[in-house]
């Protein structure tokens, strides 16, 4: 029993003591404590399961913690919904979406507080659009109209009017959840500044991230978490890569995850071919991805990277041009796809790879049934030794294979995603962003897995929107631009990422 | 822990089950499962089971179909027309038809990608019309022999032989499994190489042509196809596989047993109310309320699936 310390420092904002909170056996914080400072931007870092989402939800009032005390500015603070929390001061932006698409911007800055516009019973739509560009202009964006409906913004946008909302009332902590994957460039710098900002006038940001230079370069003190405990919390000055990476995974990583050599020869034989392929996103594209190569596909979000991955493995025609496979056979559908060995592992997880509700079992074994089945019957043994032989390929944690795929980490998830594929024995594989969302571990894990498929002939198409992957991994990378391919560089040492991201933006 | 959660939400429709049989042997001082009635209960479980335990093929995909019932009425129709000219011809006539339906039901909704609450619904009314046309005498009478085709041993034959080829299907080959993909995530199935729209065609031609040998089954009992042949059929196929605890969305959890115990439950729940001598209108109003109350029991409302 932690007994409650009587005088508070002064410069503290934010504190919370021996917070629990479990859901059915898994612990997901065991007796976190956190301190956050008066003008502190303070990084929470931990992998995926490790409980930062849930301390930080907690901390916003989302949901409840089981036991633990938290206090604001010296009092002891309990919140009962996320109003009343926002009202205390604290605001969150969400790591998924935290908007409505089907009102306007305006409506979405607003939600909550129409009242402040109401004029005999109605809403005044005049002043509330510009309260909302105010709003806006106070964290520096200016094109987005207040009376667009927030569904027809990009990621981005939506993400940056939900920071607009949430600046609005003036937050003491601005809690941030892994916000700035989904920010170009552009979108980062605002982000930046809003925190300046906030550390500026003595208030306190909570910056939650994967990305660990991200967090060295702008948090002032950083806290790690693994498997809902706390393990350490480091000074500016104590910040280094290792240290770090080496407290999340609770062991030492080395530096370099990446392939180490540069020999970028691949087969002449070719896997996939597109010839001048245009459609709504593309504009003449012409490519070749080899056996025994990774070509890696990068550009900003919307330059049309995803779309070539789509298109090579059937799921769309192009409006021009061909899609076909080494021996000129057009790929038309997945079916044709996934017959001429070819496998896609999609961007979106739980949208399009996995069935959530469903178990490992039935996810894995989903594009393998001709190859399980006697006759026309596919008996369930079958079934489990095919899902526990790649689900042990894959190291994937759980407790069997029956296990229901939503009660799994990200990482986790994509180990799946990819299991059902490995599983098919395909020849040319179409990984869509293969290490979107998932901790270093598992990333690790998936990038020997790609250089793997390499060594043994296969054909890799890897679409990302990481940099230092792309250099990292790829034998070729193409960059894309507004649907053009504007950039080929060769695997080499020199290569940087200053040298690439020229051609993107 | 999760495993003995999972497995008490697994046996609630088995409970229900029990309860049912306890309470209508109870009321009823056992007439319900007395000699006099079971014909007439084993009548009732056949229809219900055999139709739910097709209709999972495409409840598992979260579709309804609310057609199946008007098709019953169709195919027996189309079958007493055909019995006239040879009683043989009333066997093929009655599975082509619901065949028919069923296969445009499923071009509908996937090839057109008309949602199949609409489609289904606008061919009920359709159907509807069609068989009033050819019953405009009041009904259509068969040849007094077929009725000697009839027999328990016939239903329980039949029942037996769909049943297991259902569950066959349904848990051990690929079609089962597609459909319950379908259910969890179209876009992953479409992504996993399987032909989406074959899948849903297939399910609607499977409900299609078992309510047309359904409509064949209902001439050789009563010598005649009338408009009221078939009535209930679909809701009472729905609220069964419900209360067998399948989910209104479909998808993974979705198993034949939720055909079998849901079938069992609704037959006794749907004679019981007859022997116990409840009104036939209060009746319809029960199954009403219990449609609702088991939905709103199990409907899992973070599944933002909308009822298709």
């Amino acid at each position: 029993m932690k007994a409650q310390r009587g005088v508070f420092m002064q410069n503290i904002l934010f504190k919370c003591e021996g917070m629990y909170k479990s859901f059915g056996p898994t612990k997901a914080l065991d007796n976190v404590d956190l301190i956050v400072k008066r003008g502190e931007i303070h990084g929470l870092i931990g992998e995926n399961g490790s409980g930062k989402s849930t301390l930080s939800s907690i901390i916003a009032a989302v949901q409840k913690s089981d036991s633990g005390k938290m206090y604001l500015k010296g009092k002891e603070f309990t919140a009962g919904s996320v109003l009343e929390a926002s009202l205390n001061g604290i605001c969150m932006i969400v790591q998924e979406q935290g908007t409505f698409p089907s009102v306007t911007v305006a409506a979405n800055v607003f939600v909550g507080k129409e009242s402040l516009f109401l004029r005999n019973g109605l809403m005044d739509l005049k002043k509330l659009n510009s309260e909302t560009s105010i709003a806006l202009e106070a964290i520096g964006i200016k094109n987005i109209n207040p009376k667009a409906a927030l569904g027809s913004l990009s990621f981005e946008e939506r993400k940056l009017v939900e920071l607009a909302r949430a600046m609005y009332v003036k937050p003491k902590l601005l809690i941030i959840d892994e916000t700035s994957n989904a920010l170009s460039i552009r979108g980062r710098e605002i982000l930046y500044n809003v925190m300046q900002r906030m550390r500026e006038r003595g208030n306190s940001v909570l910056f939650i991230s994967h990305d660990i230079d991200e967090v060295m370069e702008i948090c002032d003190k950083l806290t790690v978490l693994r498997d809902g405990h706390h393990i350490k919390s480091l000074n500016k000055k104590e910040f280094d890569t290792n240290t770090i990476r080496g407290l999340m995974v609770g062991r030492t990583v080395s530096e370099n995850y990446y392939r180490s050599d540069y020999d970028s020869s691949h087969q002449d034989r070719v896997a996939v071919r597109l010839n001048n392929v245009s459609d709504k996103m593309l504009n003449n594209i012409s490519l070749e991805l080899h056996y025994a190569e990774i070509l890696g596909l990068g550009g900003l979000a919307d330059c049309g990277m995803h779309r070539v991955g789509q298109l090579a493995f059937g799921l769309y025609s192009p409006d021009r041009g061909t899609v076909e496979l080494g021996n000129n056979k057009i790929i038309a559908s997945p079916r044709i796809a996934m017959d001429n060995k070819m496998a896609y592992i999609p961007k979106d997880r739980d949208r399009e790879a996995l069935m959530t509700t469903a178990s490992i079992k039935d996810n894995i074994c989903i594009t393998s049934y001709d190859k399980l089945k006697k006759g026309i019957f596919i008996s369930r043994k079958d079934e489990k030794e095919f899902a526990g032989k790649w689900s042990e390929v894959l190291s994937i944690k759980m407790s069997g294979v029956e296990q229901p795929i939503m009660q799994l980490s990200g990482g986790n998830k994509q180990k799946v995603s990819v299991a059902k594929w490995l599983g098919t024995d395909a020849d040319i594989y179409i990984f869509d962003c293969p290490t979107r969302g998932i901790d270093i571990g598992v990333k690790a894990a998936i990038y020997k897995l790609l250089y793997d498929l390499k060594k043994r002939g296969k054909a890799v198409l890897m679409i990302s929107e990481e940099l230092p992957e792309l250099i990292g991994m790829s034998d070729r990378v193409l960059i894309l631009k507004d649907g053009v391919i504007t950039g080929e560089f060769e695997r080499s040492s020199d290569l940087t990422e200053h040298t690439v991201i020229q051609y993107m933006i | 822990m999760d495993r003995i959660k999972l497995n008490v939400k697994d046996y609630v429709p088995y409970a229900g089950l029990i309860l049912l049989v306890v309470f209508f042997t109870l009321v009823t001082s056992g007439d319900i499962f007395g000699e006099r009635n079971l014909s007439t209960l084993i009548n009732e479980a056949f229809m219900i089971a055999i139709s739910s335990s097709v209709l999972i093929f495409i409840m598992s995909q979260g579709f309804l179909d609310l057609s199946s019932g008007a098709v019953v009425a169709l195919s027996a129709a189309v079958g007493a027309y055909a019995a006239a000219v040879n009683p043989w011809l009333a066997i093929p006539a009655s599975v082509l038809v619901g065949l028919a339906v069923g296969f445009a039901n499923g071009i509908a909704v996937a090839k057109f990608k008309v949602p199949p609450f609409i489609v289904t619904l606008a061919m009920r009314f359709l159907i509807m019309g069609v068989t009033t046309q050819l019953l405009a005498d009041g009904g259509k009478r068969v040849p007094f022999k077929m009725l000697n085709w009839n027999s328990t041993g016939l239903r329980v034959v039949t029942i037996v032989v769909l049943l297991a080829a259902g569950y066959i299907v349904f848990e051990y080959t690929k079609l089962g499994k597609m459909c319950r993909a379908v259910g969890a995530n179209e876009v992953m199935a479409r992504q996993s190489g399987i032909n989406v729209g074959c899948i849903k065609i297939t399910g609607f031609i499977i409900v299609g042509a078992v309510a047309g040998l359904m409509g064949f089954y209902s001439i050789i009992r009563t010598g005649a196809a009338t408009t009221q042949t078939g009535l209930n059929y679909e809701f009472n196929a729905m609220i069964a596989l419900l209360l067998g605890g399948m989910p209104i969305t479909g998808g993974p959890s979705s198993r034949f047993r939720n055909a079998v115990v849901g079938g069992l439950s609704m037959a006794i729940l749907s004679n019981g109310m007859s022997v116990w001598g409840v009104n036939i209108d209060i009746q319809q109003a029960i199954r009403g309320i219990i449609f609702i109350l088991v939905i709103a029991v199990t409907f899992n409302r973070k599944n933002i699936a909308v009822i298709k």
